[in-house]
């Protein structure tokens, strides 16, 4: 039992080097940034017309449901400015909070204008930034309090890195179980609905791609690399593959659906997976063989 | 609190084992993970999903895992509406697909109309006519608003034609009503 303990202890509590936190604050504070600054030319009318009333399970959940037009159109832009000064790390705590909250606010406003992509980059990677000390390197935080630019990072606590890997690997085990409910992933068909989807898909795609067997083999193939991604994280020496092939499936989601921010949402949260380089200049440096010299994210 | 010596970089703060200030972090990262997983999980009991749901909505962690599952929809969606002026000539809004942007503004409203045709919610079905209203230069007489869905033609075949319905129609003082009330 003590042996267990101090493993959980140790996964989640010990200390890492903050190079993780730092580019994802950089990279997730760029997403937010151009997620609000390509809603502000659209809140009139998605948020304002268009919103939907504060009823059902999310009623009590909206903040100021009578609020006027042009207060939601000014939530935008403190959105805007939170999540520059996020990406900049300055005073990055209160800003990444504030993001995740406003973010927060403004899906409830019309939670059926935004998809999955949205409340991935909300729930998962906003939230456990905002629990992380994701400003304490490569932020003007940093540089304000040692008064100069540090290179070496300091050693922070794993735990809200945990959260956020542990909640994007759980994510892709639920959708591959999810897709295992239903007739047309396994049976090879799942491709040839997905690509009928005319309001979304980007251009017509031939039909010998969308049906079997090239079609069943994309559609296994989709499976294998979610269910890839989702265990292979924790295995040392499958990560880097995983994690390439993850991308990939994403490139091609991006290719061929507009989905929006979906597919780039998931290729920087791969970004908790990651080499905890101590010198962010390492990550120029980056070469799979070269895990075996870095401490390891994963326990496992 | 002692300083405990790492190999690299600055040495880190270290929490006492079993302290306030790691069982919260683990007591929350634990039960959010439950919760997502229980809310995600179609095949759990009713209650078991709702409780689920009821935490992550709590917490802002309203996630959902289920794009292209357990089936990809299938059925294609459309939503235009026609607008009918007082003086008899006539309009048609469609969403715009090629804008600005691209398809990290298009795909919100997309998004939108999806809900719209297949859950109906009237607030936004009146936003609709009551933004379009506001468009419009001429006195309007009718905004019809129409949702279509195509079924899934089966592999290698014809796609059969749409269904076609009207989501709302709204004429009159209750149009004016609407396209009065924002602005």
């Amino acid at each position: 039992m003590d042996r267990v303990v101090r493993s959980l202890e140790s996964f989640f509590f010990r200390p890492i080097p903050a190079t993780t936190f730092a580019v994802m604050r950089i990279a997730v504070g760029s997403l937010a940034l151009i997620w609000s600054a390509t809603l502000l030319s659209q809140a009139d009318p998605l948020l304002t017309w268009l919103r939907i009333d504060a009823v059902g399970d999310i009623g009590w959940w909206q903040f100021w449901p009578s609020a006027p037009d042009g207060f939601i159109v000014a939530l935008i832009l403190c959105l805007v400015v939170a999540s520059a000064l996020m990406t900049i790390g300055l005073w990055a705590r209160p800003a990444t909070w504030a993001v995740f909250l406003l973010v927060l606010i403004i899906h409830r406003y019309n939670p059926l204008a935004f998809n999955g992509g949205d409340f991935i980059l909300r729930s998962v990677l906003l939230l456990g930034l905002a629990l992380s000390p994701a400003g304490a390197y490569l932020s003007i935080d940093s540089w304000r309090k040692s008064g100069a630019m540090v290179w070496t990072a300091p050693q922070v606590s794993a735990w809200t890195l945990r959260f956020i890997q542990l909640h994007i690997s759980m994510g892709y085990i639920l959708t591959v179980l999810l897709k295992l409910r239903g007739e047309t992933w396994l049976g090879g068909t799942a491709m040839w609905y997905a690509l009928g989807l005319e309001e979304l898909t980007r251009f017509d795609v031939p039909s010998w791609i969308s049906t079997p067997p090239v079609g069943a083999v994309l559609g296994w193939t989709t499976l294998a690399i979610e269910l890839g991604v989702g265990v292979g994280v924790w295995i040392r020496k499958v990560r880097p593959y995983a994690l390439v092939a993850g991308v990939l499936l994403h490139i091609g989601i991006a290719a061929l659906f507009e989905i929006g921010f979906f597919s780039y949402v998931m290729v920087v949260s791969y970004l908790a997976f990651l080499p905890l380089y101590t010198d962010v200049r390492g990550l120029l440096r980056y070469h799979p063989s070269g895990l075996r010299d870095i401490p390891d994210p994963s326990p496992v | 609190m002692e300083a405990t010596k790492t190999t690299e970089g600055i040495p880190a703060k270290q929490t006492p084992p079993h302290s306030l200030a790691k069982v919260l972090p683990l007591g929350f990262t634990l039960l959010s993970l439950i919760a997502v997983a229980a809310a995600n999980s179609v095949w759990l009991p009713m209650g078991v999903q709702a409780a689920g749901h009821g935490f992550v909505n709590l917490i802002g962690q309203d996630v959902r895992w289920n794009m292209f599952s357990a089936d990809p929809r299938g059925v294609a969606l459309d939503i235009w509406a026609t607008i009918e002026h007082v003086d008899g000539t006539t309009a048609t809004w469609t969403i715009e697909r090629n804008v600005a942007g691209g398809d990290l503004r298009y795909y919100r409203f997309v998004q939108w109309a999806e809900s719209a045709v297949l859950l109906k919610p009237e607030s936004a079905l009146e936003g609709l006519v009551g933004w379009l209203g506001s468009q419009s230069s001429k006195p309007i007489a009718r905004i019809t608003v129409f949702g279509s869905q195509q079924e899934p033609a089966t592999p290698g075949g014809a796609r059969p034609a749409p269904r076609v319905e009207v989501l709302i129609e709204i004429e009159g003082e209750r149009l004016a009503e609407l396209v009065g009330n924002h602005g």
